[in-house]
């Protein structure tokens, strides 16, 4: 299973892993970060954007919380029968407002996050999308967020 | 123009313009933010010390890479959910924190009786054993004190894009 990873060097993997930590703003980040490597500076950054051009990176910069601005973010679970699997996928899909939407082992087998400007909007996509489905919609809006930041040591 | 308040923290039109510029992540090069000050017509110090002020106040999480999971192996992704006794959610929430291999990890509301897990955290794994291993370490760090827990593993990705801003009323 872990085949990719396999095609990393050590020095990839350091990259990897030091990376994905908050490395701040600074105005040659690549610098600093490339002296904690024993690297050059520009072999660190030629580095990097191999990592992304081969896929191992999607994204540097910074991480925004959405939710610390006006609108609302939600997971919404759906109990979608299986032979309407596809039809129901793509009409919830297709609202801009879907940012993930993944199938899952459990009887709720729908399981999206519902990004909207206001409770309203929010409330009115899903009585459309209830509507449209004749399925219930489950809407489980964080209470509460004890911890968000994903670290994938390699 | 309007200013937006953020958690009782204003943020300008600049701090707007300059969040939709970076939401797409920042030039892989020496000097990434004197880069940006071309587009944005302010100066590279600028930049960083408005980005330095969304940083302390919460409005941007960390200046990172984020990575493939799946290149990297981690093709386990399981959701699990616990209901716990009212009183334990908080104790179970930090103490999965504190573990840190759970990134995600909230509290959710019960709708019952559909629904009665209370408390959501992400586990990754690039095994099925790895993910039992860890859920192991997480009963033992709340004493098995849960009512009961289920493993939900994702099967297929029906659609995933990174949460955009490009709505201006969004920011």
């Amino acid at each position: 299973m872990n085949v990719q990873s396999e095609a990393l060097t050590d020095t990839e993997k350091n990259v990897l892993n030091l990376l994905q930590k908050d490395f701040g703003f600074k105005k040659m980040p690549f610098a600093e970060l490339a002296s904690k490597l024993s690297l050059e500076e520009s072999a660190l950054i030629s580095m990097v954007r191999d990592l992304k051009e081969r896929g191992f990176i999607t994204r540097i910069g910074p991480f925004f919380n959405l939710d610390r601005s006006s609108g609302t973010i939600s997971l919404v679970a759906m109990n979608v029968p299986e032979d309407r699997f596809d039809e129901v996928a793509a009409l919830v899909n297709a609202y801009p407002h879907v940012a993930h939407n993944y199938k899952r082992t459990h009887a709720f087998n729908m399981w999206f996050v519902l990004a909207t400007i206001s409770p309203e909007e929010e409330a009115m996509i899903l009585s459309d999308i209830e509507n449209k489905t004749g399925i219930k919609t489950m809407n489980l809006p964080k209470l509460k967020e004890y911890n968000l930041d994903l670290y994938l040591e390699v | 123009m309007k200013d937006f308040s953020v958690n009782g923290v204003k943020i300008d039109e600049m701090d707007k313009k300059i969040i939709l510029h970076f939401q797409e992540g920042m030039d892989i090069c020496e000097r990434p933010f004197l880069s940006a000050s071309h587009v944005l017509n302010i100066s590279e110090d600028e930049i960083i010390d408005r980005l330095n002020a969304l940083l302390a106040n919460g409005f941007i999480r960390k200046n990172a890479i984020a990575t493939n999971h799946y290149k990297l192996g981690y093709v386990f992704n399981a959701m699990s959910v616990w209901e716990l006794r009212a009183e334990m959610i908080d104790i179970a929430g930090e103490n999965f924190r504190k573990l840190g291999f759970v990134s995600h990890c909230y509290e959710r509301p019960q709708v019952l009786p559909h629904w009665s897990y209370n408390l959501f955290a992400m586990v990754h794994g690039r095994s099925e054993e790895e993910i039992n291993e860890k859920i192991g370490i997480m009963k033992k760090s709340i004493s098995f004190d849960f009512v009961q827990m289920n493993l939900i593993y994702s099967t297929k990705i029906l659609k995933k894009m990174g949460i955009r801003l490009k709505d201006k009323n969004y920011v």
